[in-house]
């Protein structure tokens, strides 16, 4: 019984790794709503996770659509991409994502029981933390001129996520991603035809490995830090340590973070009663997570999570070479005209003004000469004044 | 760093997590006695089970044998906690603790026989 609902879990999670925009989120309130509460229906929501935790970096990586938590790897995908390097970023993503759970696992029955004592620690420092951190990150734009672009980009992203979490929309980092990042890649996206596929390699360097492993401990954090919505955030952080982190190694980054925090919060739903990855929240209405089915779940993400990599490393290839042979521009018109149907479904005309407001601060960064990463400040701007202010 | 991987390891990496996560779903040892619950479900569970429950020390309540404290969830929902002995808890109100013990009930009311204590920061 439980090996189907999870067989059907990981099946809903492939279609929302696809789909750019089905969150899983959204369909796992709609799963709740009709599937009600029980077992089941947690077991089949962190299977949707677990699936789509893997998935979700195709459409980042050849659409050039951010999904989920994997925002921050559209940039550096991309650019893979270009170099005809897009099954390396692939089979990057997978090594990094199985090499994350294989450790997070026995790290969190090792941290169990210290997970309250840890978020009591963390918690009163998040605000000035973010603060520090977000003044190393504009600061790294090193000229004097380009500080003061980066912190105007930081400001107005921080101030439209000030706005966007404040409304009414039920998934805000939507349109608002989608502007700061699909609209403008599609927008002056460049033909991949003609680009020369690099010959994949019967061999790459693990060198990205310590990056998996900071991921895993800055996944970690994202669970005990109150005001940190995404660890996106802390990937930009976590990008600090390391001036010229390489491509590759931010996407193993980013893979790394993104599935140790999914890990790390059914843990602390199961602990401490604390959810901080949507779905995960969901599943614990629907049935009530704690120390002895803790196993359970984790062992369903990360069942769920091994059939996803082992998809992605299959069809990653012929993704490629088909983004290889049709022409991308009529689909990146139809993708921005989908894009804009979806924030309006979603979010009615409010969400399709944030989706543009957000564009035109997605090409503020081009126009400045400045990292795109600062648009980050539409939430860790939110994230602070939450930590101060409540 | 010179090892190098390939799609046939990661494949084996991405099974390995298949294998572990059946491992955990399957066959992990169930040993924990206690169900950890929110206060809120304790009041709506059984007599007889054993359950953990988190929340902040509320009033202590000397009894003629042991002693009697709420432990309260942030929102202010209480439970009474019976400890037989010397909790040791008495001068720690406001602070966070794991109260392990049995549901007990008086008439529509329910307590929990507390076990033992713990002080989670």
């Amino acid at each position: 019984m439980k090996l189907l609902l999870i067989l059907i879990g990981i099946s809903v999670g492939f279609l929302c790794g696809f789909i750019p925009g089905i969150h899983p989120n959204t369909t796992g309130t709609i799963l709740y709503d009709i599937l009600g509460q029980g077992e089941a229906t947690a077991i089949i929501l962190i299977a949707i996770l677990g699936a789509y935790t893997a998935i979700a970096f195709i459409p980042s990586i050849f659409l050039g659509v951010p999904e989920g938590e994997t925002q921050i790897s559209v940039l550096p995908g991309q650019r893979m991409l270009k170099e005809g390097r897009a099954v390396e970023a692939l089979y990057v993503i997978c090594v990094s994502l199985s090499v994350c759970a294989i450790i997070s696992v026995p790290l969190i029955f090792l941290l169990k029981d210290k997970f309250a004592l840890m978020f009591g620690i963390i918690r009163p420092f998040t605000g000035w933390t973010l603060i520090f951190l977000s003044l190393l990150l504009i600061g790294r734009e090193g000229k004097i001129g380009k500080i003061i672009f980066a912190l105007i980009v930081f400001l107005v992203s921080g101030i439209l996520g000030v706005l966007v979490f404040d409304s009414h929309l039920v998934e805000p980092l939507f349109p608002m991603f989608v502007g700061f990042f699909a609209i403008p890649a599609l927008l002056i996206h460049k033909d991949s035809t003609g680009v020369g596929s690099k010959e994949v390699e019967q061999n790459y360097s693990v060198s990205f490995l310590p990056y998996v492993l900071i991921g895993i401990v800055l996944g970690a954090i994202a669970d005990f830090l109150p005001g940190v919505s995404t660890p996106a955030q802390l990937a930009v952080f976590g990008s600090l340590l390391d001036k010229n982190m390489s491509t590759r190694n931010f996407i193993a980054h980013v893979a790394a973070i993104d599935a140790s925090h999914t890990i790390f919060s059914i843990a602390s739903a199961s602990t401490i009663g604390i959810a901080r990855v949507g779905v995960v929240a969901i599943a614990s209405k629907a049935y009530e997570f704690n120390p002895e089915n803790m196993v359970l779940f984790i062992g369903v993400f990360i069942c769920a999570l091994g059939v996803g990599v082992l998809f992605l490393l299959k069809v990653g290839g012929a993704v490629e070479k088909f983004f290889k042979e049709v022409k991308f521009e009529p689909i990146a018109k139809i993708l921005c005209l989908y894009l804009f149907l979806l924030a309006f479904i979603f979010g009615g005309f409010y969400g399709v003004l944030v989706m543009i407001v957000a564009a035109l601060i997605g090409f503020l960064p081009i126009f400045f000469g400045v990292s795109r990463t600062h648009v980050m400040g539409s939430i860790i701007l939110a994230s602070i004044l939450r930590a101060f202010v409540g | 760093m010179h090892l190098k991987f390939g799609r046939k390891t990661a494949s084996f990496l991405a099974l390995i997590l298949i294998f572990a996560g059946f491992f955990l779903i399957y066959f992990w040892p169930e040993d924990e006695k206690y169900t950890s619950m929110s206060i809120e479900r304790v009041k709506i569970s059984p007599e007889g089970e054993w359950v953990e429950i988190n929340g902040e020390v509320g009033n202590i309540t000397k009894k003629t044998a042991g002693e009697t404290l709420s432990v309260c969830t942030q929102l202010g929902n209480c439970i009474s906690v019976y400890y037989k002995g010397e909790s040791g808890l008495y001068y720690l109100r406001g602070l966070p603790i794991r109260a392990r013990g049995e549901i007990g009930a008086v008439g529509p009311n329910k307590f929990l026989n507390g076990h033992d204590f713990e002080i989670v920061r």
